[in-house]
């Protein structure tokens, strides 16, 4: 009985050593401190590690190249366990433990509204690179900035080219095509899913079938019937990642066409090809910042498209699949803080940094179009309007898969490969 | 004198030696404890971090302490105890966000539609003579039921996309410049409900409680309500949670409902009662105090491989479980000099 | 399309009988509510998509050999980590099953990481149709391993010694014991095929259902449902209620609430739980 008690008791103290053995912060910037901070178990650790895993590649690139103006950045990483409340404290444990003055994070919008007013309390920059709700910053944090675009950008995007393209390539006049939307009840699915709702409603489009369905579900044949019985031309289905797969083993199994489907997240996945093979995905199309992988690289800055080459054969041999959307929306905004953001804050305040010199330094940034991996420019927003701290020129585009990669076809300027529609039906696929 | 032995062996259960038959040491010993728990924020200028882990530790406390009345005493191993941390949570944020009532009024409010809904849940549960694993199951059930139902009713809960909460700096809106405030607002909560914990333990009721769940038929022959006593512990450990689940929205501003009402933590609050003994008015507050340090000691360690740390967390567990069955504070129930102090 | 609704609630529904089937044996005789069933789920299916990666072998042939693996782990967490706690708190039991289900979920997250991972079987992803109700071929496939694998199961229960052994520890564990029936031994060989029929409703899911660390905790939660809406131990009982919870779910799916549809799941249990614990496929409360 003794035994187990000291046995208890000393992990009380281990603790308490790793406690007083903590470095405390210096007060001179001799190092960058900057923490990953993603889902990397439960639900969201698969897309949460690409993030992780794009994100600090770039930050080893930095370190590689001397650092930021000779100064070399520290990385430290946390798991927010895929749940908002964890993320918080792992933010805290960030800041206190390590000393970090950025947080990467966060790939998920419930995480990301948890850590910002860690953050803020702090003042240390929560960057972030994920989570695309609206509401995230709703409480107007000053510490928070976003490179990646909201969900009303994938409602943007797929409203252009439904409009701009497909009405016309199906010809029709938009406000006859049957669409149809679909999500998941998941934080992130249903953002996207009432964005492009309220969007396209409000533009006076039809939609004639709004299907949401609980993430846990262990069977979608309910769903794709529902979807099939409303006969849509075009579906919007925004899923996660495990669920995109059964959707479309379900699709096929029932037999569900349209002449053209949208999807996001698995469905732009690599498994998503990988299981259904090029055959099977041929002509599903994608809404979201545009795949690294397979993107066009003619519109980028020759420098960065080098530079993005280079992480994305890095990327896929390191983790045993190409870098698609979400590997890149750790490479990208990882890019815009050390090439652009850290060394502005740098000259600022010539040997310290700290969080108002990264933001002012933040307010000037100005990367035009080509100027990032993603190939949208960065430009953070700043006026009482809108939240702050958001990229006005972040954007989603469209891709395609197209004999096995996923091709970005909209808009015309980023298009490495022209869209194809409408889509092949099932009974073509074999 | 005739029936003295009888007397005297009723009246050693309903006043088990507590604490003052323990004598001065342990008043010394309590007294010590707390003055370092007040005094550990500021103190030792300790980072707030592991200020956070204190509240973590005493958030978990109180609602490990809460549910040690309805699991322990009562022997009703609830295992949907996070739906009342979540109606807590829910409760005064919506009113916040929505009405613009103080979180403070919100807590109240949480706590009495948590006793309600307790109550309407508890009753048919208890009246229909749902015992052991049935009644475990149906909790489990109960919480993941309403934890669909907030998914689901997203234009009242924000569904899964959650609420970020107001953050006006006000003491009226349970909103604190210095966050340390949050330790001691945790403090109290914890500290009452350790006190509740302990004072049931030696009242009527507890003692009720804990014939019913020794011999539920030989207490109800003796003249005890079973329903009642059931009821009871299930309405007062609702209510004591809900209080946990206001602070804690406030305290992380965010919320929804995997933050407050996943399974998960339903289960992680059964872990720190059991781990440090439920049957025992400090199990809770032992449990926690183990179990958050390790979790968050494990996550930090052992960054490189994502998962590592909770498999590792997960074998601790059963090792913990294997050897300690009745948790930490059962090791001292035969020891009778020990038993006045953990109230066994 | 109410017929192509009902079909697919058969189909699902027939794989909640699967699922169900060992748990049947687990909580049904070992009366321990094992958090880690739904962590075995996916244990079984990693074992047969690595057996499958190394040999390049059909998934379904991997069966034996899962079935034995996942066995014999059974018998050693029965043996092991339950029978020492047989008589303590029933929390303790819980908790050591959720230690279990934290320790394989993400030892697999560790070792493997959060890929999705997937295999094919001969079937592919075809389909039979008939009258336009559409069927996947694997599907059909696991309904038929259920049948027969429940069917066996109950053979085994009431004919055989061992299954008329693991019955009594069932009903009336303390009677076994003063017959004397090694209670602790019957334990872990239920236990353990318990698991057995784990690993076979694993390889038999998993040409339909994707790979990776998480892929089996809403079939662990539901495996539960299933169990206690056939009655404990019930074996055939537990069969219809997965059907009946197969079709419940996806006809509410499409005509009530498509959101609600996992919900639904779980008030009919509490509702079960309520008016009749005994399960509702049984007239009269075996146990006392």
């Amino acid at each position: 009985m003794k035994k187990k008690l000291t046995s208890g008791l000393a992990i009380l103290a281990v603790f308490g050593l790793a406690v007083s053995a903590m470095p405390q912060a210096s007060a001179a910037t001799k190092s960058i401190k900057i923490g990953l901070l993603f889902p990397t178990t439960g639900p969201m650790a698969l897309l949460g590690t690409d993030q992780s895993v794009g994100a600090e590649m770039v930050l080893k690139w930095a370190n590689s190249k001397g650092g930021i103006k000779g100064v070399p950045i520290e990385i430290f990483k946390g798991d927010s366990k895929s749940s908002p409340a964890e993320g918080a404290t792992a933010a805290q444990r960030l800041i206190d433990q390590n000393g970090v003055q950025i947080i990467i994070g966060s790939y998920s919008s419930g995480i990301a509204a948890a850590i910002a007013p860690v953050a803020q309390r702090n003042n240390v920059i929560l960057w972030e690179v994920g989570a695309v709700s609206p509401t995230v910053n709703s409480q107007r944090y000053s510490n928070f900035l976003r490179t990646v675009g909201v969900s009303a950008t994938y409602a943007a995007a797929d409203y252009d080219f439904t409009v701009n393209f497909l009405a016309k390539k199906l010809g029709k006049p938009a406000k006859s095509l049957r669409i149809a939307i679909a999500n998941n009840d998941g934080a992130f699915a249903t953002s996207v899913g009432d964005a492009v709702n309220s969007l396209f409603t409000k533009k006076g489009l039809d939609v004639v079938a709004k299907e949401v369905y609980p993430v846990t579900s262990t069977d979608l044949t309910p769903t794709i019937l529902k979807l099939k019985a409303a006969k849509p031309d075009v579906l919007f289905l925004t899923p996660d990642a495990a669920d995109a797969l059964l959707f479309w083993q379900t699709a096929q199994q029932q037999n569900f066409n349209v002449d053209a489907l949208v999807g996001s997240s698995g469905i732009g996945g690599a498994g998503f090809v990988a299981k259904f093979g090029a055959a099977g995905v041929e002509g599903v199309y994608d809404v979201e910042a545009p795949a690294l992988a397979t993107m066009n690289y003619d519109g980028l800055d020759p420098a960065v498209a080098a530079l993005t080459k280079e992480w994305v054969k890095a990327f896929a041999a390191s983790e045993g699949h190409p870098c698609a959307v979400h590997c890149g929306d750790g490479i990208g905004g990882a890019y815009t803080l050390v090439t652009d953001v850290l060394p502005r804050a740098f000259a600022y305040k010539n040997t310290t940094l700290t969080a108002k010199g990264i933001i002012a330094s933040a307010m000037r940034t100005n990367i035009k179009e080509g100027g990032t991996p993603q190939g949208f420019g960065v430009k953070f927003s700043n006026t009482s309007k809108s939240t702050p701290g958001e990229n006005e020129r972040a954007r989603s585009v469209i891709m395609q898969w197209q004999s096995g990669s996923l091709k970005v076809v909209w808009p015309a300027g980023l298009a490495s490969s022209t869209p194809i529609a409408p889509m092949v039906t099932w009974d073509k696929r074999k | 004198m005739r029936n003295k032995k009888a007397t005297s062996e009723a009246s050693s259960i309903l006043t088990i030696p507590g604490l003052q038959s323990a004598g001065w040491p342990a008043f010394l010993g309590i007294a010590v404890i707390l003055i370092g728990i007040l005094a550990f924020p500021v103190a030792f200028d300790v980072r707030f971090y592991f200020v956070q882990v204190g509240i973590l530790i005493m958030f978990y406390a109180t609602l490990g302490t809460a549910w040690g009345i309805v699991g322990g005493y009562a022997g009703q191993h609830s295992i949907g105890q996070a739906a009342f941390v979540g109606i807590g949570a829910y409760t005064s944020t919506l009113l916040y966000m929505k009405l613009d009532i103080s979180p403070w009024i919100g807590l109240i409010a949480g706590m009495l539609l948590s006793a309600l809904i307790a109550a309407v849940i508890g009753y048919p549960l208890f009246r229909y003579g749902l015992k052991g694993d049935y009644f475990a199951l149906g909790t489990v059930a109960l919480g993941l039921i309403i934890f669909e139902i907030t998914t689901s009713f997203s234009t009242i809960t924000g569904g899964s996309q959650g609420i970020p909460l107001k953050y006006e700096e006000n003491p009226l809106n349970f909103q604190f410049p210095n966050r340390t405030v949050y330790y001691y607002i945790i403090f109290i909560i914890w500290i009452l409900t350790v006190f509740i914990s302990y004072k049931l333990r030696r009242s009527r009721a507890g003692f009720e409680m804990l014939a019913v769940r020794d011999d539920e038929i030989a207490a109800a022959r003796g003249g005890i309500s079973v329903l009642k006593a059931k009821l009871t512990a299930f309405i007062l450990a609702a209510v004591i949670s809900a209080a946990a689940g206001t602070f804690f929205a406030q305290f992380i501003l965010f919320l929804d409902p995997s933050t407050v009402m996943s399974l998960g933590i339903s289960v992680q609050i059964i872990l720190v009662a059991v781990l440090g003994g439920m049957n025992s008015y400090l199990g809770g507050t032992l449990g926690a105090i183990i179990l958050i340090p390790v979790s968050q000691l494990l996550a930090s360690t052992f960054t490189e491989r994502p998962g590592t740390d909770i498999a590792l967390y997960g074998v601790i567990l059963i090792v913990l479980m294997l050897f300690m069955p009745n948790g930490i504070l059962g090791l001292f129930r035969n020891s009778p000099k020990w038993r006045k102090i953990v109230g066994w | 399309m109410f017929a192509s609704v009902l079909v697919s609630g058969l189909v699902l529904g027939g794989i909640y009988s699967l699922v169900g089937a060992g748990l049947n044996l687990i909580f049904g005789v070992v009366k321990i509510i094992n958090f880690a069933q739904g962590a075995l789920l996916m244990f079984g299916a990693y074992f047969s998509y690595w057996i499958v990666t190394w040999l390049g072998i059909d998934p379904y042939l991997t069966l034996p050999i899962v079935a034995v693996g996942m066995a014999l782990l059974g018998y050693l967490i029965q043996t092991t980590l339950i029978n020492p706690v047989l008589k303590q708190e029933r929390t303790s039991q819980l908790l050591i099953t959720f230690g279990i289900s934290l320790l394989i979920q993400n030892g697999a997250l560790a070792l493997w990481g959060p890929d999705i991972r997937f295999v094919q079987s001969f079937a592919g992803y075809d389909t039979f149709a008939f009258l336009g109700i559409r069927v996947g071929v694997s599907a059909a496939i696991a309904i038929l391993g259920a049948a027969i694998i429940i069917f066996l199961l109950f053979v085994f229960l009431n004919k055989s010694k061992m299954g008329t052994a693991i019955r009594a520890v069932s009903q009336q564990s303390d009677s076994a014991l003063l017959a004397g029936i090694d209670v602790k031994r019957v334990y872990a060989i239920a236990f353990a095929i318990g698991s057995a029929m784990v690993g076979v409703a694993s390889v038999l899911m998993i040409p339909i259902y994707d790979i990776y660390p998480l892929m089996g905790e809403q079939f662990g939660v539901i495996a539960f449902i299933v169990v206690v809406l056939g009655g404990l131990g019930n074996v055939q009982g537990a069969a219809i209620a997965g059907v009946f919870l197969g079709v419940t779910q996806n006809i509410f799916a499409v005509y009530v609430s498509n959101q609600l549809s996992v919900a639904i799941l779980f008030l009919i249990f509490l509702i079960t739980l309520l008016f009749r614990p005994q399960g509702i496929f049984i007239r009269k409360m075996r146990v006392s």
